[in-house]
Parts: C-alpha cells; structure tokens; sequence
C-alpha cells in the first residue's frame, strides 16, 4: 500500500485530521445549521433563514456589546504586551531574588478566574472596598465600578490584564532570553545607544514572538466573559455588556439556541478577522525571513 | 510461550466474568438511586434537624437512595430542561419555579394525573389551585407545588431600638424608617435603612402593590409595566437610591448580598421572603442572630381593602422528566413530600407550606415565629408574573430599564413605557 510512500504522509497525519474533523468541523457545521434554526428546549427546531443574524445585528445591545468588546480587548492587548515587555526585559538582567519575582508575576496564572474576580470586586467595593478607601483618603476618587459604566469596563480591564499577564509575559521573556549577547555587544561596539540596541536588535529579534502573543491574546481575550460575568453581569443596564455575556445570556437564560450560534459566529468572524492581519504580518515576515 | 498464556488467559477471562457481575450488581443497587435537582433551600427543608429528615426516612423506607444537585436558581433551569430534553436522562424528580413554567413543559416533563389516579397525595384537594392551574397545561397537571416564598419585611430590631424608631405600621412609615435609620456608625460602617435584591424585578411588584395594589404583569398577560403604580413603584426606588437608603452597591446587589449585609448589621430592614428569617438570624453566620424579626410588608394607608400588603408570593413545583428512568419511584418521593404531615416537618425546617392547614399546626406555631404574619400575606398575596417562554428575556429588559431610570439616564416614566414597548412584543399572543 504504502510501496511508493504517497499515501504514507496521508495516512501519517489522518489521526490528527480525524480530531480536527470530528472536534472542529463537526460541530462547527452544526453551529452554522443551529444559527439558521429557531430552537430551544422541547421545541422541535424550525428553519428560520438569516432570521438570528437580523435580530442581533438590529438589537442596539449586541452593537454596544461588540464595541465595549472591542475597547476592552484593545485595551488589554496593548497595556498587556507593555507590561510584559517592561517586566521581560527587567527580568533579562540578573539580579538578587528574580526567581522570587518571576514566581510572583506568574502566580496570577495559576489563580482561578473566579477567585480572582471576587477578590478584585471587593477590594474595589464601592462601601468597604480596601483600594477605593485609600483612592478616596489620598485623591478623594473612587473606581465606582457598581455605578458608572466606564469605571465598570477600567475594573475589567485591569482584572483581565492581572489574569492574563503571565501569558504574555512567559512568551516574550523566553524571546528576549534567546536574543545573541555578542549580536547587541556588537552593536554597542558599533556605537549604538542602549535605546538602538534594543529598538534594532533585540525587538527585530523577538517580533514573531510579539506577533504570536499579540494572535493568541486577541483571540483568547474576544472571548472575554467570566471577568464581566462574575463581576457585575454586564450591569448596571447591560452597559458594560459583551459579546461573550450576550452569547451567554442567549443560551443558558433564554434558551434560545438559534440565536446564540449566531451570536458565536459573529464573534468568531471578529476573532478571526482580527488574527488574519496578524497571521497576514507573520506570513510576511516569515517569507521575508526565508 | 502459549503454555505460559493459557493460565494468564483464564485469569483475565474469570476478572472479566468477576467485573461484569459486580457492574450488574452494581446497576441492581443504582437502580434504586433517585437523583433531584433543586436548589439548596429545598434539601435544607426536607432533611432540616427542627422538623426531621422526611426525605431520608423515605429513602431507607423506600430502599433507595436520594442524589440530591443543587444549583442556583438560574442554573436548576437550565440544567433540569436540558436533561429533560435528551434521549435518556439521570434526573427523576427537578423543582422549577413558577416564573419559568412554560408551554412547552408537556413535551419533556410527565403528566401526573395517572400517577395521582393510581397512588393519590393525601388530601390533594388542599393544594391551592391556583398553584395547580399553573402547572396545567391542555388540561393535564405537570407539576406539584412544594414550596412558595413569598415577600416579607425583615427588621433589624437592634437598628431600630439604637435609633429609638418604632416598628413601622404603614408602608409610609417603612419609607420615612428606612430615612432615619441610615447613617454611619462611629467606626466608619454604613448602616442602610433598606436593602433589596436588586436584580429580582418583582422587588419592584412589591412596592407597587404595597403602594397601590399595582401589577407588572397579569396572569392573562396584559402588561402594566408603565401603569401609573408601577411608574410611582420605580420613582420611589430611584429616590431611595438617590437618597443613599440603598446602599451604593445597590445596582449590583443580588440575594446573597442582601443576605450578608443584613448578617453584618449593615441594614436596618429588608423585603424578602419570609424563609430568608433563618439565614438573618443564623447563630453561625449572623451578628445579629435573635435581633431580626419577619413582618407583613405594611399597606400604604391609602391602600382600601387589604390588612397587609398584597405582595408577591412565588412557588415551586417538582416535575417528573418525560424520559427518567425511575418515574414510579419519583411520584411515590413526590406524594410522600407533599402530605399533610410531610408539608409540616417542612414548614417547621424553614419552608413555605402549600398547605394552608400547616399554619394551624402546633408544631408550626411553637417552632416558625413568622408564621401567622406569612398565613396572613399568603391570603392576599399573588404571584407577580405568570411563566411564559421569553420570560428570562423579559425579566432582563424590565432590570435593564429600572437601572436606567436609578442611573437617572431616563425618568421612571419613560424607563417603564421603554419597557412597555419592548416586553410587549414576547409575551404571548
């Protein structure tokens, strides 16, 4: 069978077509078929057309969730690459107890979601909440996340980023640590700032890394939902409601499966528009790299 | 090599024969194991210490064994219709609540009216019918009511005697209460003069009917969401917002923190169901356990008619999926819950008796020391929506508007007639 070994890759690789097929593409179509259907517990599923994509394009909550979505996802991105990038290059040099930093700044990975956002929403409790007592005794402000929406998406954020940073984190410092002494000594010897060295050697040398992390943060964090969930549930008045909570709320409170595949496609196709410029980018520079 | 293997066969063929016997043992056992599904408070109230086990007395009477899953509320629903929609499912007895009855019940739960013909609850005529009419859909019944919650006033006595105010009478003097007996303590706590579950829509019914006998939401569907009461209901939570009489976090405030903040002292009244008296005064987790006692929701005193608030009352009801396994086991847990005698062990654990003759119990007036203030609201109270497929969808838009007119982005009328509009479109035709 396998005499002229053309179907020996084929056969080689089918144990992993099959997963992908049976995990992936399978429910994926049923999706597609449930988001053209009318269905929920009891009720036999009636086709219903584009039905399920009209009535969340024309609901205002799904827009405003797809934009709170998009905020909170840039905004933890971009602050979460910053950070990890500060924090990978502080922790490239040697210096006493970094094993014990390192340990710390990863720690929050290992944290479960729910524990962490009970412990951020009640040190930010609008009545006891120890942080918003010290903002209220020095600056006399309050992160008013129970009341005021955008506090509510700047509690969020900051709770995704605490969560998520390690990720970021362990991705560029592994980057950063293989990038060539001799390579930036060289570029010293050259003449170049600490600033030249790092903008045109070590940055050119870690930019699939970032590009890498920046894909998979984008993708994990469109599905933002336990941070909003557990937190406030997209309150007050569904303001700080996104795509992750009203897919949610469409499945597990209304029932309404038609609508919540739909609701779980528009976001994959926001996801995946998103990573294609980024894999577009990596692509490039792969080619360009040979 | 084959000489060495024939034992080494036999051995793996005898462990088989062995671990088949015990699997058929073994289902021979589980065959006798009858899962529920419900929330905490309906295990609580029928294997509580003060009233008795009844549940475990009938499992070992039964020679069977009670798996008992409990949820949230949200979560029992989703979870119960879910198995009650598969080809097979572990679940035999689930407890819904009434606001998420629907029409489509007949095609995954089972119709009892055989199983009552055959193997009658005791004295069923006794269970209210408007319960049962509930859980009757094309004249078949689905469902038998084993609990109601229905809405009281809880009242930090301590609070009120700090603060030299009388129990209040009127729902009038509830409102100018709750003003006075919010303040900050010398060590900087806040104590607030009322908390309310703010995600439950029917806190709003409450005052609407306290006020004015007001509905949301009528048992033939005619929706009253921006009816003059309903508007009044709302503009008075706004101001008690407002005001600082709902605490801050008050937009977020669910049952469990209404729970908490009444257990630390942190609020002078509540209104929530009568049950919720055991959790203010537990010794084990309250500060201010022997100090909270569950009133009657006064009536204004313009409110004609009434002796007490006609508030909401809400029930649960335990259902038989159409496709468990162990339906003759399930009804004979479900009868022998809701008999007379049964309904009063629960009533002293802390549940809200369907039976109105458990409130002339002894046991039930020596051990419940609300329970002539929850037979009285009982006459009058009422359920204050009917369950209807969108109903989730309904109750999410009703919050949402309420908590727009509370951040004062519209007026408590136009928050009310935005909900008229949109709620009016799913309810049912």
């Amino acid at each position: 069978m396998f005499e002229d070994r053309k179907w020996l890759p084929v056969f080689l690789i089918s144990p992993a077509n099959v997963l992908l097929l049976l995990f992936i593409a399978v429910p994926s179509i049923y999706i597609i078929w449930l988001s053209l259907h009318k269905l929920t517990f009891g009720m036999s599923s009636t086709f219903v057309g584009l039905d399920n994509y009209i009535q969340i394009f024309s609901d205002p909550i799904f827009w405003r969730a797809a934009l709170n979505t998009f905020i909170v996802v840039n905004i933890v991105v971009y602050a979460e690459l910053a950070l990890a990038l500060i924090l990978a290059l502080a922790l490239n040099t040697n210096f006493w107890g970094k094993g014990l930093v390192f340990s710390i700044l990863i720690a929050p990975y290992a944290v479960s979601e729910v524990s962490a956002v009970v412990m951020w929403r009640y040190l930010f409790e609008p009545d006891i909440g120890m942080f918003n007592m010290v903002l209220q005794s020095f600056a006399d402000i309050q992160l008013n996340w129970v009341r005021n929406p955008t506090h509510g998406l700047t509690l969020i954020s900051i709770l995704s980023i605490w969560i998520h940073l390690p990720f970021t984190l362990i991705i560029l410092y592994s980057a950063i640590s293989t990038v060539p002494g001799d390579l930036k000594n060289a570029a010293r010897v050259e003449g170049a700032t600490e600033w030249q060295v790092f903008l045109k050697v070590t940055m050119r040398f870690i930019a699939p890394a970032i590009l890498v992390a920046m894909m998979f943060r984008y993708i994990f964090a469109t599905r933002l939902f336990s941070e909003v969930w557990l937190l406030n549930e997209g309150g007050p008045a569904r303001l700080t409601e996104v795509l992750g909570t009203y897919l949610f709320r469409a499945a597990f409170r209304y029932h309404d499966f038609g609508t919540a595949a739909a609701t779980g496609l528009a976001m994959q196709f926001l996801a995946l528009l998103v990573a294609s410029f980024y894999l577009y980018k990596l692509y490039k520079r792969m080619q360009a790299d040979g | 090599m084959n000489v060495k293997m024939k034992p080494m066969v036999g051995r793996m063929l005898k462990g088989a024969v062995a671990a088949a016997l015990m699997s058929v043992t073994c289902s021979a056992v589980n065959a006798a194991e009858l899962t529920i599904i419900g929330h905490k408070v309906h295990k609580n109230v029928s294997t509580g210490e003060k009233g008795g086990d009844f549940a475990g007395e009938w499992a070992k009477a039964s020679n069977s064994k009670i798996n008992w899953l409990t949820f949230n509320v949200q979560a029992i629903h989703e979870r119960l219709f879910r198995e009650a929609s598969l080809g097979s499912t572990t679940i035999d007895v689930g407890f819904a609540a009434n606001r998420y009855f629907a029409p489509h019940f007949p095609k995954m739960f089972q119709s009892l009216d055989e199983y009552n013909a055959k193997s009658p609850i005791e004295n069923f005529d006794e269970l209210p019918k408007g319960m049962l009419g509930a859980l009757t859909y094309n004249g078949k019944l689905y469902g038998i009511p084993f609990r109601h919650a229905t809405g009281a006033l809880h009242i930090n006595t301590e609070i009120f005697k700090e603060k030299g105010v009388a129990i209040p009478t009127t729902f009038e003097e509830v409102l100018a209460a709750a003003r006075k007996l919010t303040f900050k303590r010398s060590d900087g706590t806040n104590v607030y003069g009322m908390l309310l579950d703010a995600r439950n829509p029917t806190i709003i019914t409450d005052f609407a009917r306290a006020m004015n006998n007001g509905d949301y939401l009528t048992p033939d569907f005619k929706l009253k969401a921006n009816s003059p009461a309903m508007v009044k209901a709302v503009e008075t939570v706004v101001r008690m917002f407002k005001e600082g009489v709902l605490p801050e976090a008050y937009l977020n405030f669910k049952t469990e923190d209404v729970i908490t903040y009444m257990q630390q002292g942190r609020g002078a009244m509540a209104i929530s169901p009568f049950g919720r008296y055991r959790n203010y005064n537990d010794a084990k987790k309250s500060k201010v356990a022997g100090k909270v006692i569950s009133i009657a929701v006064p009536k204004s005193e313009t409110l004609k008619g009434f002796n007490v608030a006609p508030v909401r009352t809400e029930f649960w009801a335990m259902l038989i999926p159409k496709n468990s396994d162990n339906k003759d086991l399930a009804w004979d847990y479900i009868r022998n819950a809701v008999s007379p005698e049964n309904t009063i062990r629960a009533a002293v654990n802390g549940n809200g008796p369907v039976r109105p003759s458990a409130y002339s119990d002894q046991r039930v007036k020596d051990k419940v020391p609300y329970a002539a203030a929850e037979q009285a609201v009982l006459a009058v109270a009422r359920p204050p929506v009917p369950g209807f497929g969108n109903s989730a969808k309904a109750e999410d838009i009703f919050v949402e508007e309420v908590e727009s007119a509370l951040l004062g982005r519209k007026s408590a009328q136009e928050a009310m007639d935005s909900a008229q509009a949109r709620i009016t479109p799913l309810l049912p035709k």
